[in-house]
């Protein structure tokens, strides 16, 4: 397929993560565990936008009530595998996406040929239990692949993501204007200073860029006073006043605008607290062959603040919208257009020293990924997930768990009945299934001896769960809550798999390309409230 | 039936029966359209209508074999196929066709919108109020997106939020100073693409914004159009690209060197006659192809005019030429296709991540409307973005997590306000002035330009 033809197939996307994440998708090969409802519904979502492949591990035969619930199984296929009947359908939606499956049952390959899911860019895995789930994401871990496990019972979805280390650039801020009104750069400081507004016609006095007028006055204040800028509330208000003195006619446009952000002018530029973490971390600190490009330009960046930076961030150096003629216009988008030049030049020479102290060649980092992250420089972000062997072993939240167990406004109950149901599955093989008890009816008395076993089965499961996290607090109700979990029978509603797999796709796309901040780290989502909840669990 | 058996199980065979016995309309089958009936069909519903009215092909129900078979039908045919006990009428037409009347409307227990412009979802809001029937409203957006439950004297109606007016420019800054590529790519839309192929602009327009300021320009405007009507008269002729080219970028642009008054703060266009650039060759080559086509649908109907599509190659490629050449001419920054495709077609970004999360909120909700339910329930769930949203509260041991909900108008908000769906949050917006449902600009990347349609009647697609 030509650039043209794709260009126009995923115009609407594009226009979201542009041609890199475009990139990053299509070279990016999926895995899903067990061609569940939800986990094609994923899959669906992640077909559609165009990833390199997918492909489906799963050893089971197709069976009537995966034809019920899945939109990608007909009756046709009962009894044929899993795998294979869902490739093929999925394969349909997108004929540039390659499709495989793989039929083997995915625990077996855990247990005996686990380095098998290292070859994917990201693994999603549904209907997985505890034993194996930590056995697998153990593995992904040390080889720094993203896993996302997914469960989705009945009204309830989860899903949790973990890769020990996720970094973004382009985050996708709304606004990432920064105009150094407050420590003014050499050349735009020039120009305000050469530009002598008394000299000007009235039409071009009511042309001024805001941006100059407020140099221009916050300049005079800093004269009067000691180069000190306004502080307190009534400095402010004095230096407005100034602005507003400054006015020919009262409906100068381009004056209200001063006015509008004369406030935020006065705000000394900093560098806040999260890109600072960032840039003090060790990984930043300790720069080597092996650290990432991201590591590297962070570095340079900090080296960079020290320098010639002067204690802030290269200039993104856009400009936003304002009342000018178009030459005043375009010239102060081409000063500020040139100082970010002239940062991503130092920071691409301070990216050059390190790679070549580490060995590197230097086109180890191509000049676009300095640009971008220069201009992104406030807003990248770093995200450290947890552990599945930290949450599930070594330091589980107990005392966060205990604190929100009560509220009904909380998910977390939820999060305690997977967990149950999934040792239930480990001794039984399969889920507390009470559905067919009930035959449609509501009401507790029609559910036979095979239910109520089937309930304190799960509830003592629940208990011991509890009891291991030292949770004292019982949640009112948790009877109902054991109750419905036995209802859904480890069944999938199809709804709620639509839903999941829209959700979860959407941070799968998240994580691949590489833009906007996914999730951290736990989504558990109630469909009888319809509330959802995040936890770092 | 067997298959359903869970499903009857888990939602209960009180709401079963309800799911089973509703007669639902679907308006609209793009991205979310698709995604609905194939959620509606899977979670039991028996009874479907579906409306729609348009040939793109963007959707996953369809694949190539469809191409150019009705759009509902082909919807129909896919869902049908995967259970072929659902009774699935598809109507490919125009939900506003008075055969749709509000005796019609009443013959259905929910309505669900699924639509790509502000004028179809004005119409069915009116009628699902006149009609007494429950309404959910549905949008995307990029990662944005949104759901809201229309209900006659229980909810807001689709009315009660102002919408976002459109950007309109003076008509001298399009024709005469332009100083931005929207403007450029205005003229060579609005303007010079209707004068050429469509409809011709009526004086009428230039006459409302007459002021004692303009009043010359406009003069020389008017005079301006009717010359590019006589112009027009040479249509089929193989010189015609040429005396459009002289006319529109020669003759008017030194006319308005002349006006100094105009240029005095601006940029003076450059004179010079232009190499053969790409944007020259394109210029020819799609003026050539939209004659040729203009003048073969005339021989069928001497009325026909050719309609700007951004999906049309040359109407695009004729809009991209003509708005790059002005903009060289002004000295502004010239546009790619991609970039003017969006700014000319009012593009607004669907993913299928989206769609496939607000149709599945819409199921959600209409269980609820089915039992009864939406004076329990907040009405309107809208996906926001996340950037300003999350909120991580890692000091206190890691959880991230909300302040629980708030109780507003006696509705219970039902999602915890910073932790869904972007994951995005799905918000209580019902007393506040959050995002409107649908929002009809577009937001540029670089330079933050925002833009709107020309006309109220222009879908704004949401594919």
């Amino acid at each position: 397929m030509n650039i043209d033809k794709k260009t126009q197939k995923y115009d609407r996307q594009l226009r979201l993560w542009q041609a890199s994440g475009q990139l990053a998708l299509e070279t990016s090969k999926v895995c899903l565990i067990n061609g569940t409802a939800t986990g094609c519904e994923i899959l669906k979502d992640l077909i559609l936008p165009g990833i390199g492949s997918f492909t489906v591990v799963d050893g089971k035969r197709v069976d009537g009530s995966d034809a019920g619930i899945n939109f990608f199984l007909d009756a046709d296929k009962i009894g044929s595998s899993r795998a294979q009947a869902v490739t093929e359908f999925l394969q349909e939606l997108n004929e540039d996406v390659k499709g495989y499956h793989f039929v083997e049952d995915p625990v077996v390959l855990i247990e005996n040929q686990p380095e098998y899911f290292l070859q994917f860019t990201i693994v999603i895995a549904t209907e997985l239990h505890e034993k194996f789930l930590l056995k697998l994401s153990e593995v992904l871990w040390n080889a720094k692949v993203p896993l996302i496990v997914v469960r989705s019972i009945g009204f309830i979805g989860y899903f949790r993501i973990m890769v020990p280390e996720h970094t973004v650039v382009e985050t996708h801020p709304e606004n990432v204007v920064d105009l150094r009104i407050d420590t003014p750069f050499p050349a735009i400081e020039k120009y305000a200073k050469n530009l002598d507004f008394d000299s000007l016609d009235n039409t071009d006095h009511a042309h001024i860029p805001y941006v100059i007028i407020l140099l221009k006055y916050l300049d005079q204040w800093k004269r009067e006073h000691d180069g000190n800028l306004p502080k307190t509330y009534s400095e402010k208000k004095e230096y407005q006043s100034i602005i507003e003195r400054g006015k020919r006619t009262i409906d100068e446009e381009n004056f209200s605008e001063a006015l509008t952000n004369a406030w935020k002018a006065c705000t000394p530029n900093k560098i806040t607290q999260d890109i600072q973490e960032i840039l003090n971390d060790p990984a930043c600190e300790n720069i080597t062959t092996k650290s990432s490009s991201f590591w590297i330009i962070a570095r340079a960046i900090r080296d960079f603040v020290t320098n010639e930076g002067q204690g802030l961030l290269p200039l993104a150096g856009s400009v936003p919208d304002m009342k000018s003629d178009t030459t005043g216009y375009i010239t102060l988008q081409t000063i500020y257009r040139q100082k970010a030049k002239e940062d991503a030049a130092a920071v691409r020479a301070r990216v050059n020293d390190i790679l070549i102290s580490i060995g590197r060649t230097t086109d180890f980092i191509q000049d676009e990924e300095i640009n971008s992250f220069c201009k992104h420089a406030a807003y990248i972000k770093v995200i450290r997930y947890r552990s599945l062997q930290e949450e599930y072993i070594s330091d589980p939240k107990k005392s966060e768990i205990n604190r929100r167990i009560q509220d009904p406004q909380e998910n977390i109950i939820y999060y305690v009945l997977i967990r149950a149901i999934d040792r239930f599955y480990e001794s039984h093989q399969r889920y507390p299934d009470a559905a067919t008890f009930f035959n449609g009816d509501n009401s507790e008395e029609t559910a036979s001896e095979k239910s109520t076993t089937e309930f304190k089965e799960l509830k003592i499961n629940v208990q011991s769960m509890l009891e291991e996290w030292k949770i004292t607090n019982l949640p009112e109700h948790l009877d109902d809550f054991i109750h419905e979990m036995c209802r859904a029978g480890g069944s999938e509603l199809p709804n709620i798999s639509a839903l999941m797999g829209g959700l979860v796709s959407q941070e799968v796309i998240k994580l691949i390309t590489r833009q906007y901040i996914p999730i951290n780290n736990t989504i558990i989502f109630d469909g009888v409230k319809s509330i959802s909840s995040t936890y770092v669990l | 039936m067997l298959r359903f058996s869970h499903i009857n199980s888990i939602l209960g065979s009180d709401l079963y029966e309800k799911i089973c016995n509703c007669r639902v309309l679907v308006v609209g089958s793009g991205g979310i359209g698709c995604e609905l009936l194939k959620n509606l069909v899977m979670s039991g519903f028996k009874q479907i209508v579906l409306v729609y009215l348009s040939n793109l092909n963007r959707q996953f129900l369809f694949q190539k074999q469809h191409i150019k078979k009705s759009k509902a039908q082909v919807a129909r045919e896919s869902a049908l196929k995967f259970n072929p006990n659902v009774n699935i009428i598809a109507h490919h037409a125009n939900i506003k066709d008075l055969k749709f009347n509000v005796e019609w409307f009443k013959g259905f227990d929910i309505v669900m919108n699924a639509l790509d412009n502000l004028d179809a979802r004005r119409h069915v809001n009116t009628m699902c109020l006149a009609a007494d029937v429950s309404l959910i409203e549905s949008g995307s957006e990029g990662y944005l997106g949104q759901v809201t439950i229309i209900k006659k004297g229980e909810t807001e109606c689709y009315e009660c939020q102002p919408k976002p007016t459109r950007t309109t420019y003076p008509v001298c800054t399009i024709r005469s100073t332009p100083s931005s590529p929207i403007h450029c790519i205005v003229w060579a839309k609005s303007y010079l693409f209707n004068q050429l192929f469509g409809l011709p602009e009526d004086d009428d327009e230039l006459d409302q914004e007459i002021n004692s300021e303009n009043e010359k320009e406009i003069a020389n405007l008017k005079e301006e159009s009717q010359a590019l009507k006589r112009v027009r008269e040479a249509i089929g002729s193989d010189d015609y690209p040429k005396i459009v080219f002289k006319k529109v970028f020669q003759e008017d642009i030194n006319r308005l060197l002349t006006m100094e008054d105009m240029w005095k703060t601006r940029n003076t266009p450059d004179q010079r006659l232009w190499s053969l650039t790409e944007n020259f060759c394109f210029f020819l080559e799609s003026t050539q192809k939209l004659s040729t086509r203009l003048l073969k649908e005339k021989s069928i109907n001497p009325d026909a005019i050719l309609q700007f599509d951004k999906d049309d190659e040359d109407a695009l490629r004729f809009v991209t030429a003509t708005s790059n050449l002005r903009a060289r001419i002004f000295g502004i920054e010239e546009k790619t296709q991609f970039q003017v495709k969006a700014m000319a077609g009012n593009i607004i970004p669907a993913i299928a991540t989206t769609n496939a999360i607000v149709a599945g909120m819409i199921v959600m909700q209409a269980f609820k409307v089915l039992n009864g339910k939406i004076n329990e329930c907040q009405t309107k769930a809208t996906l926001r973005d996340f950037i300003e949203k999350i909120v991580q509260s890692q000091d206190d041991g890691g959880m991230d997590i909300s302040e629980a909900s708030v109780e507003e108008g006696g509705r219970e908000i039902f999602e915890n306000p910073n932790t869904w769906f972007h994951v995005d949050d799905l918000q209580e917006t019902t007393s506040s002035n959050k995002r409107p449902p649908i929002s009809e600009e577009v937001i540029v990347n670089d330079d933050d330009i925002i833009m709107a349609g020309d006309d109220v009647n222009e879908p704004i697609i949401i594919d």
